[in-house]
């Protein structure tokens, strides 16, 4: 790259962080819009996160019984345990998992046999979804157990007790199922949502309005004449003007990813434990989004006009994209037309991260796709960005 | 040297230059005079490598600037029309950013930062926002820009529209320095006075087209006129027209209400026959003034209009 580029970028950079309104819309609207709708939806308590209440009645008392229930304990479960006969007359009936008589011996023998997980209207969805999904978890964990034990003695049929019980301590067979079962497969709430959610927002305006908004006002005013007139290439002026935005999202990212760090106490676990992985996603999104920003200054001849089709477009892709919700709660129809967009793409990545427990392999498609959306605004960009 | 040959631009339906051609040649200032909308801005535009001509080409020191941008524009200063400049910027980080365009940096770039704020005055607000200068101040930045990398082809569109007569004669000074200094200089004006005090030879432009390039001397006696005649009095346009016409060895330049303008012609009768025909003439005169032809009278008898300020 050259110096010149670089000089663009840098004066970029300098011009944006030097307008109060615009540090206003990247650092402290993304910081209260995520506060206050994490608040809303769910907050600290955030299900995928925090422990889930889960009262147990074991009405079987058998070995499997008891397996199961201290694989459930290590599932970040708040697990309050009664005995069967004070079933009734337990205040506490939010959820009730029932492990029924002859749950083990039915197992073994390879005869169905079904839990109960009996809950009340009332209680929150989400973390009762979340139990569920902890349950089943642990579920297809026993159920791995047995298969293991079949092929362990070598039989057709049901396998031995003592089979399966010798391989309690081994390690899980089944880790797909675990793996889903470490963190749930329901839409991400609370924090875990606002923050991926209005920092793809914000990022995004900001790319898209003042990103857009300078260029075409730079058009306006003659700046971009003036500067085709110095000996800089026009391939140098483009790529000066995308690394600029470029740099005002890297600044961006990075201040609402450390703030979310320093506030980990508050805002719970809005980056899911995984604060580089987050930071990493972002930057990708905001180089992405960059020079869509550009190309949209390049096509708006009116900087102010530039600016509002910036924030139409923004809160168009927000929303379907699932930034403003979860993605899980629109109608499947609507789920695909998210991925038509760069922001369904980074929530997908950031819920993959932040909720769903992968690392960046695991969301290594949204990412790539990201990356070729950024391919694409810049070759739109480098046809539409004129002097004149 | 700066060879433009027959460069046109059009915008739609109008042609705003039309085979225009002409060459600055080293050292000297060539003024492209002419009234608003005649095209100079476009001219200008395409010589800088920023607006593309529909034909023609531009040669800086043989080489197209089309062909060789950045190797062209290196020895390039441009000052644009419109002041272009970061308003959010001090003095000092708009010229730093600019010379930075140019290759400039370090010690390098801070000694001619320091030296251009200097030559055109504005040391003294150099770490001043810009949008905190006067309309004057801000012309003399935009002027300075365009000088930071000592180019040895200056092009200065209108540099001192709109500004106080105190900051015009720093930029008309300034712009004598560099071409002291050996810069090649093309200016753009719509003022007569400039064209004449500060240009080797000038180029008038009109319509789109280059009427006639020459110095002021050969302008003058191109026009043929000796000695320009302007009335003032109460008659009207029309009559002053056919009465004046009617006096041999005169050519009415102009003639409008209240107002008329004519030449006469070197070689004829001469001033002393001609200003009894006039005085007689039944006109309704007021006053009766004689100037040495000047570029206002070759415009007139160019284009049959003034070129107004
Ligand atoms: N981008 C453009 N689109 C359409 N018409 C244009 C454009 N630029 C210039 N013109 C037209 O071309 C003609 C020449 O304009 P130009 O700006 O070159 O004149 P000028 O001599 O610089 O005038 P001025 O003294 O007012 O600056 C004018 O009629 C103008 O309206
Ligand atoms: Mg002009």
């Amino acid at each position: 790259m050259s110096r010149a580029a670089l000089s663009l970028a840098r004066l970029d950079l300098r011009l944006t962080l030097a307008d109060r309104s615009a540090v206003l819309w990247m650092f402290i609207m993304p910081v209260v819009f995520a506060t206050f709708f994490g608040m809303v939806m769910g907050g600290g308590q955030d299900p995928t996160a925090t422990q889930v209440k889960l009262t147990v009645v074991d009405e079987d008392g058998g070995e499997l019984a008891r397996m199961l229930l201290s694989d459930l304990a290590g599932a970040r479960l708040a697990i309050a345990e009664i005995p069967p006969e004070a079933k009734d007359s337990t205040p506490d009936t939010t959820r009730t998992l029932v492990i029924p008589k002859g749950f083990t011996e039915k197992v073994v023998a390879g005869e169905q046999v079904t839990l109960r997980l009996e809950r009340d209207p009332d209680s929150n969805a989400e973390a009762s979804l979340a139990a569920q999904a902890r349950i089943a978890g642990a579920v297809a964990r026993l159920i791995g157990r047995l298969v293991e034990a079949q092929a362990a003695t070598g039989s057709e049929g049901p396998a031995e007790l003592d089979a399966v019980l010798a391989t309690a301590g081994a390690v899980d067979l089944v880790t797909v199922e675990s793996r889903y079962a470490g963190k749930a497969r329901v839409a991400p709430g609370g924090f875990a949502h606002s923050m991926p959610g209005n920092a793809v927002m914000f990022v995004m305006l900001v790319a898209l309005t003042y990103g857009a908004g300078s260029i075409s006002a730079e058009r306006q005013r003659g700046m971009l004449r003036r500067i085709a007139t110095c000996p800089v290439s026009r391939a140098d002026i483009i790529l000066g003007k995308i690394i600029g935005r470029m740099a005002v999202a890297a600044v961006q990212v990075t201040v609402l990813v450390l703030v979310c760090l320093l506030g980990a106490r508050f805002f719970g676990e809005g980056l899911g434990g995984r604060p580089l992985e987050v930071w990493a996603i972002l930057i990708l999104f905001g180089a992405a989004v960059a020079p869509l920003g550009v190309a949209v200054g390049g096509f708006v001849r009116d900087a102010d006009r530039a600016a509002s089709v910036g924030v139409m477009a923004t809160m168009g892709m927000a929303a379907l994209g699932g930034c403003w919700w979860p993605i899980e709660v629109v109608s499947p129809a609507l789920q695909k037309v998210a991925l038509l967009f760069p922001t369904g793409w980074a929530m997908r990545a950031l819920h993959g991260v932040i909720s769903f427990g992968e690392g960046l392999q695991g969301v290594a498609l949204p990412l790539a796709v990201l990356a070729l959306f950024g391919l694409a605004f810049t070759a739109v960009a480098a046809r539409v960005l004129r002097a004149d | 040297m700066i060879t433009v040959e027959r460069l046109r631009r059009s915008f739609g339906d109008l042609v705003a230059v039309d085979d225009v051609s002409f060459e600055v040649r080293d050292g000297e200032i060539l003024g492209l005079l002419g009234p608003n909308g005649a095209g100079k801005t476009t001219t200008l535009c395409m010589i800088s490598g920023v607006l593309k001509p529909d034909s023609g080409r531009v040669l800086v020191d043989g080489r197209d600037i089309w062909l060789e941008p950045t190797v062209v524009k290196r020895h390039l200063g441009v000052v644009p029309q419109e002041v272009a400049v970061y308003e959010d910027l001090t003095a000092r980080d708009n010229l730093s950013f600019w010379g930075s365009l140019y290759g400039l940096s370090g010690s390098e770039l801070k000694e001619r930062v320091d030296e251009g704020l200097s030559r055109v005055g504005l040391a003294d607000r150099a770490g001043d926002r810009v949008k905190s200068f006067s309309g004057g101040m801000k012309r003399r930045l935009n002027l300075c820009m365009g000088l930071l990398h000592r180019p040895r082809f200056l092009l200065l569109d209108e540099p001192t529209v709109g500004i106080d007569p105190q900051a015009r004669l720093n930029i008309l000074e300034v712009i004598r320095g560099v071409a002291a200094g050996g810069t090649t200089v093309l200016y753009t004006t719509h003022y007569m006075e400039e064209a004449q005090e500060l240009c080797d030879r000038i180029a008038i432009i009109d319509h789109g087209r280059i009427l006639t390039v020459g110095t002021l001397d050969e302008l003058t006696r191109l026009a043929g006129e000796a000695e320009v005649l302007r009335l003032t009095g109460g008659f009207a346009g029309g009559e002053a027209r056919d009465r004046l016409q009617a006096i041999a060895g005169v050519r009415v330049l102009q003639a409008g209400d209240g107002s008329a303008m004519l030449s006469v012609a070197a070689g004829g009768p001469g001033l002393l026959a001609v200003l009894p025909a006039v005085l007689a003439s039944g006109l309704a005169l007021d006053d009766v003034s004689i100037q040495r032809p000047n570029l206002q009278s070759v415009f007139i008898s160019l284009t049959g209009r003034e070129l107004r300020d």
